[in-house]
Parts: C-alpha cells; sequence; structure tokens
C-alpha cells in the first residue's frame, strides 16, 4: 500500500503511526523499494513474522529494508535472515516475547563480508558500519512491523539490550587459523550464509596468556550463576556463543588448539556435580516448579538422580558456539544464550 | 511523494467473543510446561469459580513455541475459552 505526502509530513507519519523503532528511517518510496527487489517477485512469501503473525511478503520486507538504511546489494542477505530467524528451529515466536533479554544476533559468514563491507573486526558489535547497522536493523524492523514485536506489548522483555535495534557482526575470516563458523555448520567455506542466534549482549572477558589461562576466565563467564544457560540446566538443551579475536585464536592455534578443543574444554569444566545444582535451584520456587517439569517428560541430558553426575552447561560440546571477530587485543567475549527455552542457531545459505 | 507502508494491510483478523461471561461452560488451558505448580492452582482456581464448569489442561511442546494448529483446532471445537501464556 502506498501513501503520499511531503517529506517532513511522512517522517511524522512513520513516528505517529509506530512504523518505525523510534529512530528515523530512510523513507521507503517507490524507486527505492523497486531498487532493492531489483526485478526479483515482490508477491512471493517468506512466511509469517510472529507473534502477531503478519505475513512477511518479498515486498514488505524490502520496504523495511529500505527504512533500516540497506543498500539493494544487502537484499539477497536480509532475505536469508529473516529466512533463518522464520526457521521453527530459531522459535522466533518465543524470542520475542520472553521475558529474557536475549535477541537474535546475526553472523554474517562468507565473501560477502568483505564485497558488502561488513565490520569482523575493531568495534565489532558496535556502530560505524552500514552494512552490520543496515542489515541488523533490517531483520529488527521486519519483526517490529510485521511480527508486532513492540515493547511491553507482544515484547516481554524485562530489560532487552541495545541490540534490539541491530545486532549483527561478521566473522574474521581472515583473521581466523580455523575454517569459518558456517563451514562447522556444513556450508562451503566460499559460500555467502548467514546465522542467527538469539543472546544476550556481550560480556567482556579479559583473556590473556597460555591457552589455559584464557580458557579459565571464559569458563568463569559462561558458568556464572543468574544466567539462564546456568539457571536452567536442567532443561531440553541450550547454547550459547563465544568470541575470541584473531590474536587470541592464534594463540590457541599455536598451541595445538583446534576450535572443536576450545568447545570441549569450556564444555567439560563448566560442568557441575548435580547435588551443587540442586542446592542452588532449591532457593527458588518457580524453577523447582520448572525442573520437575522437565524431569518428568525426561527432557534432561544429565542424570539428575545421581548427586555426583555432571551437568554439562549445554547438551553438548558444540552447542557452545565459538565465533572469530573483534580487534587483536585481550579481551574475548561470552554471550549466553536462551538456555533451553530456544533462540537456537541457524544458519542458511544466501541464494545470490 | 508516494512512500510504501511498511506493516501487511490486514495484520491481524478482528475476533469478536461468540460466548459471554456467563454461558462460559468449558475453559481450557494451553500449558507451557514451564511452572506446574501454577498451573495446578490455577486450574484449582477456576474450577472453584466455575464449579458447575469443566476446566481442561492442554500441554504443548516447547512450550515456548506457538502452539501446534491441531491443538487450537482441537480447543476451539472443545472449549469456549482458551487461557493461554501462562508461566514465566
Amino acid at each position: 500500500m502506498l501513501i503520499e505526502g511531503e517529506y517532513d509530513e511522512l517522517i511524522d507519519r512513520f513516528y505517529d503511526d509506530e512504523w518505525t523503532d523510534g529512530l528515523p528511517v530512510v523513507l521507503p518510496t517507490e524507486v527505492r523499494v523497486a531498487q532493492m527487489l531489483a526485478g526479483r517477485d515482490p508477491t512471493a512469501v517468506l512466511g509469517t513474522v510472529p507473534p502477531r503473525g503478519g505475513v512477511a511478503t518479498r515486498e514488505l520486507v524490502a520496504v523495511n529494508a529500505v527504512m533500516a538504511g540497506c543498500r539493494p546489494e544487502y537484499f539477497a542477505l536480509v532475505e536469508a535472515t529473516v529466512a533463518a530467524a522464520l526457521d521453527p528451529a530459531h522459535n522466533l515466536n518465543g524470542v520475542t516475547c520472553t521475558t529474557h533479554m536475549c535477541v537474535p544476533l546475526v553472523i554474517v559468514h562468507g565473501p560477502q563480508r568483505v564485497r558488502l563491507g561488513f565490520n569482523a573486526t575493531d568495534g565489532v558489535f558496535g556502530n560505524g558500519s552500514r552494512a552490520n547497522g543496515a542489515v541488523g536493523r533490517a531483520l529488527r524492523l521486519v519483526c517490529w512491523n510485521l511480527g508486532g514485536a513492540r515493547p511491553g506489548d507482544q515484547d516481554k522483555s524485562t530489560l532487552s539490550h541495545p541490540g534490539e535495534w541491530a545486532f549483527c557482526i561478521a566473522e574474521d575470516e581472515e583473521g581466523s587459523p580455523w575454517q569459518p563458523f558456517h563451514a562447522d555448520r556444513g556450508f562451503d567455506a566460499g559460500r555467502d550464509a548467514v546465522s542467527v542466534f538469539a543472546c544476550e549482549a556481550p560480556h567482556s572477558i579479559v583473556a590473556v596468556g597460555t591457552p589455559e589461562n584464557m580458557l579459565d576466565r571464559i569458563v568463569d563467564h559462561i558458568g556464572a550463576r543468574g544466567s539462564n544457560n546456568h539457571e536452567y540446566r536442567f532443561g531440553p538443551g541450550g547454547q550459547l556463543l563465544v568470541t575470541v579475536n584473531a590474536e587470541q585464536a592464534e594463540r590457541f592455534h599455536e598451541n595445538g588448539w583446534t576450535k572443536r578443543d576450545i568447545q570441549q574444554a569450556l564444555w567439560e569444566r563448566s560442568a557441575r556435580p548435580v547435588r551443587e545444582c540442586l542446592a542452588e535451584i532449591d532457593e527458588y520456587n518457580s524453577e523447582i516448579g520448572a525442573r520437575d517439569g522437565y524431569l518428568a517428560r525426561g527432557e534432561v541430558w544429565s542424570d539428575w538422580s545421581d548427586p555426583d553426575a555432571l551437568v554439562t552447561i549445554t547438551p553438548q560440546p558444540d552447542d557452545i558456539l565459538v565465533v572469530v571477530c573483534g580487534g587483536r587485543s585481550y579481551f574475548a567475549s561470552v554471550l549466553p544464550g536462551w538456555g533451553p527455552f530456544g533462540g537456537y542457531v541457524v544458519t542458511k545459505g544466501v541464494q545470490p | 511523494m508516494k512512500v510504501h507502508v511498511p506493516v501487511p494491510e490486514t495484520s491481524v483478523a478482528s475476533r469478536r467473543p461468540t460466548v459471554f461471561a456467563e454461558e462460559i461452560q468449558r475453559i481450557g488451558i494451553v500449558d507451557d510446561n514451564l511452572d506446574p505448580p501454577f498451573m495446578h492452582e490455577l486450574v484449582l482456581q477456576l474450577r472453584a469459580a466455575y464449579p458447575s464448569g469443566d476446566v481442561r489442561v492442554w500441554s504443548k511442546k516447547p512450550g515456548t513455541a506457538p502452539a501446534p494448529e491441531s491443538l487450537i483446532e482441537e480447543m476451539a471445537r472443545e472449549v469456549h475459552v482458551a487461557i493461554a501464556g501462562v508461566g514465566m
């Protein structure tokens, strides 16, 4: 549907009708939307966006991509990003409606990172890159305008975090000694792809010295009390994201560590015995109920009847996602996930 | 200047109640499987409030995902009122 007006009048209209997330938008003129579509079928449907169930036609996704500041050459990536977020495995319905602060993080892979100008190094989670900002915001505006993700309404997040405006990084594939993240997930390393994972904002970790020194500090953050990954270890699954920068990755690599070795070590060292977990959980009535619900349905991956059995932070080591990004420095980060409730990582190839 | 509207023309179909409070006899609850003690208490209170009514619980798994179409259709056939979003 088209509306007509003067520039200032239309900017106000987008605010008045709550079609923008609170920041100004690029007005989706006929010309800009046509350029974004570049001859693609505008009526194609990518899916319905929960929780409101707005139908994501390609045209509406293009309109929101224009508003977010995307260039037409970003659009294939935007489509793949929306498709990843709408994959049932990600559970966007729950991610949007939860009281937890998780937000889908977009992780860009493959040659498009360089071709489109994504930032994968210094300040990777921050501002300064049109590609990161616009693609991240395009997904948020799709959730806003098609999914009804309004704070206090359909979006019940107690606190949320600044990634709700735009939350998009790229992997530093050139700086990484290992194969890229999407190759770990079965995609050709030279192919463009995108992953979506719902998580908290990054928690900074000074991780220096030997691989053992770095792992010790990262383990402390992974197992920190209060995160959903920690508090809901008894559930049917959970994931979290660890970022290391190229310098740290090189140090691991020079000492013979693979990415898989790091995942395994973090997984083993963040495990805790059942008796310790029960002692903490039993302080909270609501969580006792949740735990009992999961136990009753057999949706746990540890033997809770054995007080000495180890409860891992995630079901498998590869549920600890590892991405190389950021500037070459001391700092790694942990981004806790939503725990067993969803937001799981989904990776999609980008159709040229 | 002409610009596109960024929302669907009909985001959500308007819904009107087909039953009124005094006519409610059958109540369904969508159990999110997240808080069994709370769910149990809710059922007890509804049964106390509607002693001649029927309170039934449907469980969905996982609790945070949308209810499957089959569950929604079954509840639409069997109850006057459905309560969803129970739990954390």
